[in-house]
């Protein structure tokens, strides 16, 4: 259903009325379906699907009849025939009799049409595996006889024919299967005929019958993103980007016309100039499986009209020697401390954030939001320059504070991946050296990493501290160093290691994902120094009150202290949920930090700062809606124990924050009963969703 | 009749909500979010054009009108549900009774054995293979010829089990006969057990004496105690009867549901044979007003995500969702029939012993004829004022027993709470996009609730 936030989603469905220039967007479940959707026609088939190099876009047809016949495996997705690439031991074909030299099929005999009473005889003469298949396709259930041999497009005539339907007649009569290979005096396969019948690959229903396939099987040659369609095009189709003949520079010499995709061993050494004839192109160049692993390492860049003389090459070809040192217990208490770090790194951006005077008295919800953090923006004073490099400089560092966050979860999303425990505590000392006595961490020999080793400090963004930030990120600017580093030797390790983790494969590009995000924080603090730059502390820092916080501050402080503690249990309790609830936790999560947010800078508007206090809530847990304590409760006992605490905590920070609101609520003065009213609303919008979100995890979770 | 255009008004329906503005449209019950310059625009043009022309100026797709829903009658279904009026008798005097005290207007009798088992039969025998059944016990008091419902219910668990259908069961008791075996029936198979009381002990004890006199609310407290230690039906619901003396209706609900019951709803009285009870024109304004604070509670608490039970506000919303649209008030006639004490079949158990509403015998089968002809003659655009009423195929043209005995009287109370109740969707929608987490019992709706199974 479409609710206003979620208006763009169904943008699509929702019509302009043309004529009136309205919008209407359908809410209930009748209105969403009363859109007339074109689909296709009731006699589509399958292998009428949109394609470009006949793959089909849901599976690739061809793939379906690759086992069409008993024990062998036929590869159609040749220009020279269906080549036999497998054949069982049971066949009388052996690996070498297939490899050297390829077999082909040759011919077939079998009933094709439901009309058809006989059977009838295919020849593959000059046929390519394309018009193979579409035969073998339409083979109906039932004896179908083949005869393969080495020649591709050789097909069938005259005896061979012959042979063909003895074969079929001999195993119709029989009722069985027939098997004749005839070899020449070497031994090489000279043709071989077999009768047997057709593999089902459909079930009773007419679908496609999931025991006859391996996981992949039908997809495996389908578009990868677009290595494959890259490869089979070779008409100009892909425009400036995809050369189909190159120049190369060999020995100070231009050679012209050379095929830009060229297998690897014709790239060390002079290339063979490149072919007309499109299948002896084929031959030449890298087959699709070479494309997509690692196509940016095999083509090269292409420039002045001639390929630069090598590929632009992996980032990195050996592995860190720090890396070897670590072995998954090792990477899992890194991950753990570093999950610290980014925590406290993200509390102490927030203060400085705190810190900043921007000219708007807070940031307007319903204004644009930055495209960085999704966050509302501070707005713009046009002419007031001053005010607006201010303004910049905080959503600036909002953005890398978000960012911190981000990481501090998928550092935890990646310990719950290695089965460890989560990490969200705070560290004391940021870029602390290993020491295994106290942190129980490995020193690594060889590691470039520089341990600033400086203790966890809220602190106004003066210039002081915007050097220390600049100095902390620095080594982030080169990869391999710094904190960064450390997140660079984790993922060699686990590249290393990829066979010792289960989910190595979601594992991995997490951990990438860190390292990519923190490339550029260096840059982003070294441009908040420039834009500052000129600006003295005393005009773009806030003017903070020497007094202490009086009884209204003081309720204020404690709600954002405990909006901070509720962000962290929840975002503990995200990695204990199911993979589909984490991210959906996680996002409601950082939108109540918008309450956070909000409140904050209210207390910063009366000269104080939040305090990121880490303290535990004191009420009772908010007593769950009877949906989720029954879902909670037909959870498996020995599951109860990791999620139910989790949740009560959270539970416990929600009825605190909701005590103290109605504390602001009946105390405060107007502008605080309506900010109290706003955010009583949004909390409890919020905990119905966390509650609809915690049911649906439980409830799908199977072995219940 | 003359040529004049239909009014816009009967098909559409802009409305605001906190949410913001919308559009309900009849045919198909679907809502739309529109924006606040269209909502004004549309109030100039639904006096003005068709609601079909409104459709085209918006560059929508199809009609706004007979896209969905038309006025060709349902064809007959296959029988899905069944009550057995088991008991027509009541060891109650409650002054509103439809059904008289159990004896429908005739005379007090109990149900025998064999008519209930031919009445199982019958329904089995009527049913799509495979459909979902359910058989009800109505009363009078049916737990006053308890043996024939221990007698049914294994007897019919049995048979569907047989014929490899599931089957669910209902119950409409006064609670206050109830005994722990009674309760551990309920518990052992797939029952839904509504109650009527009607609030807190005295609002309670003077709509609902006891036969020999003296209240009845201390009586079923004790029943409730037994149902919780012996054995809890699968739902357990609370249904009050609102009559012209009922007062306070929140302060009722909440009393209800404090007192633990899965769901609570009320039903007003529009025809009752003693005088007095039965509302009146006036009393409707009455009666809005307070169905509205009950749903405005009802709407707070569940934006709070706190669960609520106030059945006629949870149905609204979940029929709301789905787009519910029937020419039909109820599946009484269609799907569902009520069988009498001797075995005589009707539209539905308010209707027992009423010749007009005959539909055949449970010995001989239903009466396909009549049951037609029922559902062509009641189809909500042949009934008026209904044809031009926004509100007619959520609300279908009322209740058969009481228009055929009051008329509509309480149109503008039903379109007041069902426009109360779009509004609360299109807000709580936001929220709940996929519709209410509503966790009801296996048993989902009694045989009051039967609505067409199409």
């Amino acid at each position: 259903m479409s609710g206003p936030e979620s208006k763009l989603d169904h943008g699509q469905a929702g019509s302009s009325g043309a004529n009136l220039g309205y919008k209407i967007f359908p809410r209930n479940l009748t209105a969403r379906a009363g859109y007339i959707v074109t689909g296709n026609p009731t006699n589509s088939r399958p292998e009428a699907g949109v394609d470009n190099c006949y793959p089909g876009l849901e599976f690739d047809q061809r793939n379906l009849d690759q086992r069409f016949f008993p024990g062998m495996t036929f590869y159609y997705h040749r220009a020279d025939g269906a080549r036999l690439i497998e054949a069982h031991a049971s066949t009388g074909l052996t690996p070498d009799d297939i490899a050297n030299p390829p077999l082909y099929l040759w011919g077939m005999m079998g009933r094709h049409l439901v009309t058809e009473v006989d059977p009838s005889t295919v020849s593959f003469q000059q046929q390519s595996g394309m018009e193979v298949w579409r035969r073998v396709h339409d083979l109906l259930p039932g004896l179908v006889a083949i005869m393969i041999g080495p020649t591709p497009g050789l097909g069938i005539s005259g005896p061979s024919t012959d042979e063909l339907q003895a074969a079929y007649k001999a195993a119709s009569a029989s009722g069985g299967t027939l098997s004749k290979v005839v070899r020449s005096v070497d031994g090489k396969v000279q043709y071989a005929v077999f009768a047997g019948p057709r593999a089902r690959y459909l079930d009773e229903q007419g679908v496609i019958d999931p025991h006859a396939y391996a996981p992949g099987d039908i997809t495996k040659t389908m578009c990868a993103p677009w290595m494959y369609d890259f490869r089979d095009c070779y008409c100009f189709y892909w425009s400036s980007n995809k050369p189909d003949i190159v120049n190369v520079e060999y020995d100070d010499e231009i050679l012209r016309n050379v095929n830009f995709i060229r297998r690897l061993e014709h790239r060390v050494g002079r290339p063979p100039s490149d072919v007309d004839y499109y299948p002896n192109r084929r031959d030449l160049e890298l087959t699709y499986k070479n494309m997509v692993e690692g196509w940016s390492q095999k083509l090269p860049v292409v420039l002045n009209d001639t390929e630069t003389p090598s590929a632009i090459g992996g980032i990195r070809r050996t592995v860190s020697p720090a890396a070897h040192q670590l072995n998954i217990d090792d990477v899992a208490i890194e991950l753990a401390y570093l999950a610290t770090v980014e925590h406290a790194l993200t509390v102490e951006y927030l203060y400085a954030y705190y810190s900043l005077n921007p000219p708007t008295r807070s940031r307007d919800p319903n204004r644009a939001r930055d495209k960085l953090s999704g966050m509302p923006a501070h707005p713009r004073i046009p002419g007031d320059e001053t005010a607006n490099r201010v303004a910049a400089a905080a959503d600036q560092i909002f953005a890398i504070a978000t960012d911190e966050m981000r990481h501090f979860m998928w550092a935890n999303l990646a310990l719950k991946l290695l089965g460890a425990p989560s990490s969200t505590g705070r560290a004391e000392h940021i870029a602390e050296p290993p020491e295994p006595g106290k942190n129980r961490r490995k020193p690594l020999r060889g590691a470039n990493i520089s341990y600033l080793n400086r203790p966890f400090e809220l602190r106004p963004l003066d210039a002081a501290t915007l050097e220390w930030f600049i100095s902390v990120e620095a080594p982030s600017r080169h990869i391999n160093e710094g904190l960064d580093g450390m997140y660079v030797y984790i993922l060699e390790a686990l590249e290393l290691r990829r066979h010792q983790v289960g989910c190595a494969d979601r594992l991995i590009p997490m951990i990438k994902l860190i390292i990519d995000e923190g490339e550029g924080h260096w840059e982003r603090f070294s441009r908040i120094k420039e834009t500052l730059a000129g600006i003295p502390e005393s005009v773009y820092l806030r003017p903070l009150k020497a007094t202490p916080p009086g009884q209204p501050q003081l309720q204020y402080l404690d709600i954002c202290d405990s909006y901070y503690g509720v962000l962290l249990d929840a975002i503990s309790l995200s990695v204990s949920v199911g993979w589909e609830a984490q991210p959906k936790l996680t996002q409601a999560a950082i939108r109540l930090m918008e309450n956070l947010d909000e409140m904050a800078l209210v207390v910063c508007e009366q000269g104080y700062l939040p305090r990121f206090t880490l303290s535990r809530p004191k009420e009772e847990p908010v007593r769950p809606r009877p949906a989720l304590a029954a879902a909670l409760a037909a959870l498996p006992l020995d599951r109860t124990p990791a999620l139910a605490p989790k949740i009560d905590l959270l539970r416990s920070g929600y009825s605190n924050i909701a005590a103290m609101l109605g504390n602001v609520a009946q105390s405060g003065g107007p502008a605080d009963r309506l900010l109290a009213a706003r955010h009583q609303q949004r909390l409890a919008l919020h905990i119905a969703e966390v509650d609809n979100i915690l049911v649906h995890d439980l409830q799908s979770r199977p072995n219940r | 009749m003359s040529k004049q255009a239909r009014s816009a008004r009967a098909d559409l329906l802009p409305f605001a909500s906190a949410a913001g503005n919308h559009l309900f449209v009849a045919d198909g019950s679907r809502i739309y979010d529109i924006d606040e310059m269209l909502g004004r625009k549309l109030q100039e043009l639904l006096d003005s054009l068709s609601a079909d022309q409104i459709w085209e100026l918006l560059g929508l797709e199809g009609r706004a009108t007979r896209g969905w829903i038309d006025e060709r009658p349902s064809p007959v279904p296959a029988l899905s549900s069944i009550s057995l009026n088991v008991a027509q008798t009541c060891n109650m005097a409650c002054g509103y009774c439809y059904a008289d005290e159990g004896r429908f207007g005739g005379s007090a009798r109990v149900m025998a054995a064999d008519v209930g088992r031919m009445a199982v039969d019958r329904l089995i025998a009527e049913a799509e293979p495979g459909a979902d059944l359910l058989v009800g016990f109505i009363g009078g008091e049916p737990l006053l010829n308890r043996r024939l419902i221990y007698d049914i219910v294994p007897y019919a668990a049995g048979r569907a089990g047989a014929t490899g259908r599931r089957i669910r069961f209902s119950l409409t008791t006064n609670a206050t006969l109830l005994a722990p075996d009674d309760a551990k029936l309920f518990a052992s198979y797939p029952f839904a057990v509504q109650v009527s009381i009607d609030g807190p002990a005295l609002a309670n004890d003077q709509q609902r004496p006891m036969r020999g006199g003296g209240g009845s609310y201390e009586r079923v407290i004790r029943g409730l105690d037994i149902l919780a230690r012996c054995g809890r039906p699968r739902q357990l619901s609370a249904r009050m009867t609102v009559t012209r003396q009922s007062d306070d209706l929140l302060g009722a609900l909440e009393h209800l549901i404090d007192l633990g019951f899965d769901e609570v709803g009320f039903a007003p009285v529009l025809a009752a044979p003693a005088g007095g009870h039965a509302l009146d024109d006036e009393d409707f304004e009455k009666l809005l007003d307070q169905m509205l604070a009950c749903g405005r509670k009802a709407l707070a608490q569940l934006k709070a995500g706190q669960a609520y039970p106030f059945s006629n506000f949870l149905t609204a919303m979940e029929q709301i969702h789905r787009g519910s649209h029937r020419p039909y008030p109820c599946g009484a006639g269609a799907a569902y029939l009520s069988a009498s004490a001797e075995g005589k079949l009707y539209a539905c158990h308010r209707l027992v012993d009423d010749p007009a509403f005959a539909m055949g015998h449970v010995s001989t089968g239903s009466d396909q004829a009549a049951r037609a002809k029922h559902l062509v003659s009641k189809h909500v655009d042949r009934m008026q004022p209904c044809s031009i009423c926004w509100a007619r195929y959520l609300c279908g043209g009322g209740c058969y027993h009481e228009v055929a005995r009051r008329g509509r009287p309480g149109c503008d109370y039903i379109r007041g709470w069902l426009a109360f109740c779009l509004g609360a969707y299109a807000e709580l929608s936001i929220i709940y996009p996929h519709g209410l987490p509503v966790h009801r019992g296996c048993t989902d709706l009694t045989a009051e609730d039967v609505v067409l199974s199409s």
